[in-house]
């Protein structure tokens, strides 16, 4: 491998923080995907489009889902090459209300436990229900597993610094701070070391 | 103007997505070029879709070619809004065919559509 690609491969690493406001989506998607094929694209096809959509998705899910009163530390979002497991590992944070969380933490657990083809089934039922009531109930979940081919997603929640200082706030009050993460596998082919 | 008698729909500050409509032979064809990433789709391409697929009912128009190949992205609100506003109509009904082409990026999406949307449609995968 060209020393150049090496040592861009050991600092393939980005970390954006930003408000979490719609029109950023894109231009975070577009910024991920070039960093993507700028990093990984010349030896791992493809990835810069499975991984930025997959960002786009939770990205989406962030603006839509952050706590509404000023989430001043903002939506971040990281992509990092993990050398020891030769996996490049998205990963985007909010500050979002506890209401949210249980049936996020549910969704993630009951589909990371589904095989590809189950995958395949629970796509199609899903694009059946939006047809019938336009819903979309974890359907940029289910793309990101199924259509850009993440090996796992993990969700991290972390009881936010404001929800400590404010113990007088509700449940519902409460902001927490959650991390999805998903994970990409590097195929053998395109190992960093070959 | 094409026998639909619809606009092309062009891009609004919302939307960075143009569709454009031209004319075959008991047909008609449709790009949809740029970018499917509204938050509400349904807001800004509802009406035209139900206009859309009025207008080819009404014109007895035997088939539509839908082509994706200059589609840069498409969110899930996207694919949730075209599956309500086309598949929902198209099966089962004894009209128009629907001939989805789009390149492989975009296979599981318009794959699923197109066999959701059976007998009424097919696809083409373009490299």
């Amino acid at each position: 491998m060209p020393i150049y690609l090496e040592q861009m491969l050991s600092n393939a690493y980005v970390d954006l923080s930003f408000g979490p406001t719609w029109p950023y989506v894109r231009v975070v998607r577009e910024f991920i995907e070039s960093f993507c094929r700028v990093s990984f694209e010349e030896h791992y096809h493809d990835m810069s489009e499975r991984i930025s959509s997959s960002a786009s998705e939770l990205v989406e899910n962030a603006v839509k889902y952050s706590a509404r009163d000023g989430d001043r530390q903002g939506t971040r979002v990281k992509v990092e090459l993990v050398h020891k497991t030769n996996t490049v590992v998205l990963e985007v944070q909010n500050h979002t209300e506890a209401r949210y969380l249980e049936s996020l933490q549910q969704k993630i657990e009951y589909l990371n436990n589904l095989t590809p083809d189950q995958l395949q089934v629970l796509y199609h039922r899903r694009m059946l229900e939006a047809s019938e009531d336009g819903s979309k109930s974890a359907l940029g979940l289910i793309r990101i597993l199924r259509e850009w081919r993440a090996d796992s997603l993990e969700m991290i929640k972390e009881p936010d610094r404001l929800a400590e200082d404010f113990p007088h706030f509700t449940e519902e009050d409460k902001k927490i701070k959650i991390s999805i993460k998903a994970s990409f596998k590097l195929g053998r082919r395109s190992g960093i070391n070959e | 103007m094409n026998k639909l008698g619809l606009p092309d729909f062009k891009s609004t500050k919302e939307a960075d997505v143009e569709i454009a409509i031209t004319d075959q032979e008991n047909g008609v064809h449709i790009e949809v070029r740029g970018r499917l990433d509204m938050e509400s789709p349904a807001l800004i391409l509802g009406e035209y879709f139900r206009n859309m697929h009025r207008t080819i009912l009404e014109s007895n128009i035997g088939h539509v070619e839908v082509e994706f190949s200059d589609l840069k992205y498409m969110n899930s609100a996207a694919v949730s809004f075209l599956s309500s506003n086309w598949i929902r109509k198209v099966r089962g009904l004894n009209s128009y065919q629907l001939i989805f082409i789009y390149p492989k990026r975009y296979y599981l999406a318009l794959s699923t559509m197109a066999l959701l949307c059976q007998p009424n449609a097919i696809q083409k995968q373009i490299a």
